[in-house]
């Protein structure tokens, strides 16, 4: 019964010291089988209309139309992660909690950063000793969002001339070839309607936050703090 | 036969993860290969006068389109369309479920029905901008 007890405990403690993740994970797995629900009767309803035969959801989810679909929305995703983990190094907002604090823009010292010497018995292996590992670890979070985002724009760009020649074999015209996909508006204008909306929301962010508060957030001032505390979270 | 050259990009699938993984890449058409062989079977059939072998090759909307066009079943109706004559397969392109086969003649489309693949258009020519010009299609 204790081990039982024990048990549920550990449970309890790793859903609540994992809530964050587990949110997201949960409602993007969800919202991308409604993406997939929504997409394969869209498309089928194209087929029909065209006199063609419907799809199973299983060759939907499958297809270059549903890839293109889904790469196009993450590659804009890692790119405004990526834009502003690394513009946040240098650039500042007055007042807003996105910003650091007006005077620390740049790379920072060794010590702030906790690095080589300055390490302590908890940071990472990496961060401990001076070398290419360092130089590595130092922009590790930069690097990994800035291979997602050229990875998911690739895919992006296979699986969207595939689709874009799918339909324009439905239509009785011509193929093109992927370097030619990549100078046609359509690719572009998949890529920049998402990439709009992104930097919106981080520049909507970024201002929003300096007079509006929400209680309890890391992603808001304290709800007292003034206006231009910058770089305040609470 | 002339040179049959295959160019073809895989669908491909993403599956959902915490780090962006294409993964289950698969192809919804059957083999390409096979398209060249049904453009080639219909121009086959009409040469020879086959209208029913014809017609069983056809999409059901071309089938439609020709028999109201004509107002004659398809199987004659298929025979006055102007197919052109057989020849050399030069270039098939697939993507997804649909295909285009180029023959020495004329350019034909074709859909994944079921398990194979069937004629969309034929006898088609381009034209600059637009849409190929066919002699069979679904309209």
């Amino acid at each position: 019964m204790s081990a039982t007890t024990g048990g549920r405990g550990r449970v309890r403690t790793a859903l609540r010291e994992n809530g964050l993740t587990l949110f997201f994970g949960g409602i993007f797995l969800a919202a991308l089988t409604g993406q997939a629900a929504t997409g394969v009767a869209f498309y089928n309803g194209e087929q029909l209309g065209a006199g063609l035969e419907p799809v199973t959801f299983w060759r939907y989810v499958t297809s270059s139309s549903f890839a293109v679909d889904v790469a196009e929305n993450w590659q804009s995703e890692y790119l405004q992660f990526l834009l502003y983990i690394v513009a946040t190094v240098w650039l500042l907002q007055r007042g807003s909690p996105e910003s650091k604090e007006l005077d620390k823009p740049g790379r920072e010292s060794d010590e702030t950063q906790l690095v080589a010497e300055h390490s302590n018995d908890d940071s990472p292996a990496w961060a401990r000793v001076r070398g290419w590992r360092l130089s590595v670890y130092s922009h590790s979070l930069s690097l990994v969002m800035g291979l997602l985002f050229a990875l998911s724009w690739l895919v992006q760009s296979i699986a969207g001339v595939s689709a874009f020649n799918e339909v324009q074999l439905r239509d009785l015209q011509d193929p093109v070839t992927w370097s030619e996909y990549l100078t046609l508006p359509e690719f572009w204008n998949r890529t920049l309607q998402n990439w709009q909306s992104e930097f919106l929301a981080v520049a909507s962010m970024v201002v929003l936050a300096i007079y509006l508060r929400e209680r309890g957030s890391p992603e808001s001032k304290p709800v007292g703090a003034a206006h231009d505390d910058t770089g305040m979270t609470g | 036969m002339g040179t049959v050259q295959r160019r073809r990009l895989p669908a491909c699938a993403f599956t959902a993860g915490a780090v962006l993984a294409v993964a289950g890449c698969a192809s919804l058409s059957p083999d390409p290969s096979a398209a060249a062989s049904v453009a080639t079977q219909l121009h086959q059939a009409v040469a020879d006068g086959d209208g029913e072998a014809a017609c069983a090759l056809l999409a059901p909307a071309v089938i439609e389109e020709l028999e109201d066009e004509s107002a004659a079943d398809c199987a004659v109706a298929v025979l006055e369309a102007e197919v052109p004559a057989p020849s050399d397969v030069l270039e098939t392109h697939a993507y997804g479920r649909q295909a285009q086969v180029t023959t020495g003649r004329d350019v034909v489309f074709l859909t994944v029905s079921g398990a194979r693949w069937v004629v969309t258009a034929a006898g088609c020519t381009p034209r600059p901008e637009r849409p190929y010009d066919c002699t069979v299609s679904g309209g």
